[in-house]
């Protein structure tokens, strides 16, 4: 096969196959074998090695765009992420302080509402954030995802899967401090139920 | 002395084979890693593996081994400094998002830029096999399979992608040459 007559083109595209390990075990024997006679293969070879770093070199250039894209699109989707959970903090902390005076001064709920609506307000926070895929940012390693069969948010953790309600308890800390603002609140308004409870005393 | 090193081709063996190929070696190898320090480097390589393994081939191939040794040597050595060449590439762009010559040191930074021009003027079909091959690594046979198409075609569009982008790597001196050589030609009776 060596020795036939080659023009330059296919002597390239042998070269190039020679290269990239694209000849048979048969052909590519053949190929080296010619290289020690043939100065034309060897230059083909060379112009082959030169052709493919350049390529992969111009491929990486065009894929960085691509890269810095993504990146982008994940820095802006980490940015709302964190918007979001600020605004849902600020809105927990507002419910906090107003909720319990508001709900004391019109004797509707019990402190012990609270921690049930809390829960589900940081249920709903935590699918906001899956949604937003910032799960991973908020609450480190884990992941969720949608059950669509079920209707119901996984929790991917170590391996394990974990149904909503097992993983998506409210923070022990979070519960008290409602309860015991809630127990305050209903100290001091059963003493006098216009009196506002100062910061100090929460 | 171990067995091994009795074995070992004769130094003026290795010394005769080195006067006859040598220089044909080292152009061969410096058209591979185009830079000299490196073909010196990469044909140091290839005699010592001649001293250590010489005496293991036919007298009559030894040439032939010789330029297969340099070659896979060439090739080690290339990607030795392309890994190298890529984690400079990235922590620049990281730093100033910006990637230039003095980062690629073993490859043309003009034949870069042409490439990637032709690269973006390739048919979409081509470009596709063209990067699955050369950027993500794919064989001929997979490429084929993920795109569900027949083998010769994914090697066709290859084929005729790399005759545009070849022609786009030759220097303008070397075309002028290549004219010159085929204005010649026609002349000659």
């Amino acid at each position: 096969m060596m020795s036939e007559p080659r023009d330059r083109a296919s002597l390239a595209w042998q070269a190039f196959c020679y290269v990239a390990g694209e000849l048979s075990p048969a052909e590519h024997e053949a190929f080296e074998a010619s290289l020690a006679e043939d100065q034309q293969a060897r230059e083909a070879v060379a112009e082959a090695v030169e052709l493919v770093h350049v390529i992969a070199a111009a491929e990486s250039q065009l894929a960085q765009p691509a890269v810095a894209a993504v990146c982008s699109a994940r820095l802006w989707r980490s940015r709302i992420g964190w918007v979001l959970v600020g605004g849902v903090a600020s809105l927990l902390f507002a419910w906090l302080s107003l909720g319990p005076l508001e709900t004391n001064w019109r004797g509707q709920r019990s402190g012990l509402d609270r921690p049930r609506e809390l829960a589900a307000a940081w249920v709903q926070t935590r699918r906001a954030l899956a949604t937003t895929g910032e799960s991973e940012g908020w609450l480190p390693g884990a992941d969720l995802a949608f059950d669509a069969e079920d209707g119901l948010w996984l929790h991917e953790w170590q391996g394990e899967e974990l149904m909503e309600d097992e993983i998506a308890e409210t923070p022990s800390w979070m519960v008290a401090a409602v309860v015991h603002a809630g127990d305050l609140a209903g100290e001091s308004g059963a003493a006098n139920p216009s009196r506002v409870p100062t910061r100090a005393e929460n | 002395m171990s067995s091994a090193e009795k074995d070992r081709l004769d130094p003026s063996v290795v010394a005769a084979l080195y006067v006859e190929h040598g220089e044909e070696l080292r152009r061969f190898v410096l058209a591979i890693v185009r830079d000299a320090q490196l073909a010196s480097d990469v044909l140091q390589a290839t005699f010592t593996k001649l001293i250590e393994r010489g005496h293991t081939t036919h007298q009559e191939s030894r040439k032939s081994w010789l330029f297969r040794v340099a070659y896979h040597e060439a090739i080690a050595y290339r990607r030795r400094e392309g890994v190298g060449e890529r984690v400079l590439r990235r922590v620049a762009w990281q730093h100033n998002g910006a990637s230039g010559p003095a980062e690629e040191p073993l490859l043309r930074w003009e034949a870069v830029q042409s490439v990637r021009k032709a690269l973006e003027a390739l048919p979409p079909a081509q470009r596709e096999v063209v990067r699955m091959r050369i950027y993500e690594e794919k064989t001929f046979a997979s490429i084929a399979e993920e795109l569900k198409i027949p083998l010769g075609t994914a090697l066709g569009r290859m084929r005729s992608a790399l005759e545009k982008l070849r022609a786009m790597l030759r220097s303008p001196a070397e075309d002028a040459e290549n004219e010159k050589g085929s204005v010649d030609d026609e002349r000659a009776p």
